[in-house]
């Protein structure tokens, strides 16, 4: 944390290197972020690309060192949040056909049956999103895929912890009521 | 005793997942005695544990390097600079001087194409006056310049035969004439 908390200093003083190391540092886990909420490879690398030239230009705008993760996973919400819009603008406009997903695995050394598991997962991940509201499923994705606690939620999406309690609340609820998918978890326990 | 036969509800064992201080002292004394809404509750976890495990384990790696290349000015470009005023009111009063037709920019083809033609004709009929008061000079003024003809023949107007009417002499009478006279013919050429 203390490392982070210098790079984060380094970089704010101009220093190029402690920069790329905290991208190093967060590239997988916005990637990561931005990837579960387009499902597309190649589009989710350029979201990610921009979230840190984001980073980068606003680096000393930053007032609070410590909140560097809260405040980066924010610019990469909103970057997500833009490139949605930008496709419905261009999916109006008839330029671009759909917003398409793309659970093509990249992998080919995985085994076809590791391959066919993570199909597998990512079909009922939607199908679980698809029960979530919104801001169920943004709280549901930050607080057990990107492990970040109901403070830094609650900082990150600008809303009360209680608010983002009871979305949680709604959210684990709709999860235990998700039966196919609790049995694909305890099925991976197993195996 | 009696906490082991009222077990925690669901709502009571999500918020007790959820955020432990929301519920009542009662349903945390019980969940800390009952070992069944205990494992309830750690069963819960575990998979919203391993649900998230799973997603970042099947989570795909970025296939290159995600730093930005170039690198980025911290300059923002600010529309209301006091710099930028002078090229702002500039462009506004060529837009205006465009809509009302004020800039050399609305082309009038037809009105110079008139003007040329004009000019071009008076260009003409200047040089055919000048070039024919070089052809026929006259100690006249300008203003009676146009008086003047090219040659004045006598005999092709009929006014001049009747008021001077002019005999012209046989072959045989020309040795007669006095020199005067026969340089006066000579100058109308009627003698052969």
């Amino acid at each position: 944390m203390n490392q982070i908390l210098g790079w984060v200093e380094q970089a704010q003083a101009g220093n190029r290197l402690a920069l790329n190391h905290l991208i190093d540092y967060y590239q997988n886990d916005i990637f990561r972020l931005v990837y579960y909420r387009i499902h597309h490879q190649s589009e989710a690398e350029d979201v990610t690309q921009d979230v840190f030239v984001q980073v980068i230009k606003r680096i000393r705008s930053l007032k609070d060192r410590t909140r560097f993760k809260p405040w980066l996973y924010q610019i990469a919400l909103n970057r997500v949040r833009d490139y949605y819009r930008k496709k419905r603008i261009l999916f109006f406009m008839g330029t671009t056909t759909d917003i398409e997903s793309d659970t093509k695995l990249e992998n080919s050394d995985e085994t076809f049956e590791k391959e066919i598991f993570k199909k597998e997962f990512v079909q009922l991940l939607k199908s679980l999103s698809k029960d979530f509201s919104k801001w169920e499923r943004e709280i549901f994705l930050l607080k057990y895929i990107d492990d970040m606690d109901v403070k830094d939620i609650s900082q990150i999406l600008g809303k009360n912890e209680n608010t983002v309690k009871t979305h949680l609340y709604r959210a684990v609820g709709k999860f235990k009521k998700h039966k196919s998918l609790r049995e694909f978890i305890q099925r991976g326990d197993h195996e | 005793m009696n906490n082991q036969i009222n077990h925690l509800d669901e709502e009571t064992l999500l918020w007790s997942l959820i955020d432990k201080d929301s519920i009542e002292k009662d349903h945390l004394k019980h969940l800390k005695e009952c070992t069944e809404c205990q494992q309830k509750q750690v069963d819960l976890n575990h998979e919203l544990k391993r649900f998230g495990c799973l997603a970042r384990e099947f989570s795909p790696t970025p296939r290159r390097s995600l730093r930005p290349v170039s690198i980025v000015t911290n300059h923002r470009f600010v529309f209301f600079q006091l710099k930028n005023a002078f090229v702002y009111t500039l462009m506004v009063m060529i837009c205006i001087g465009g809509v009302l037709g004020l800039w050399p920019t609305q082309t009038k083809h037809p009105d110079e194409l008139a003007i040329k033609e004009a000019t071009q004709q008076i260009e003409d009929i200047l040089i055919q006056e000048s070039t024919w008061k070089e052809q026929n000079y006259s100690i006249l003024p300008d203003a009676f310049q146009y008086m003047i003809v090219d040659e004045f023949d006598m005999m092709s107007i009929p006014f001049y035969d009747y008021v001077f009417p002019i005999n012209i002499p046989d072959n045989k009478n020309q040795d007669q004439l006095d020199e005067q006279t026969k340089r006066f013919y000579q100058q109308l050429n009627l003698l052969s």
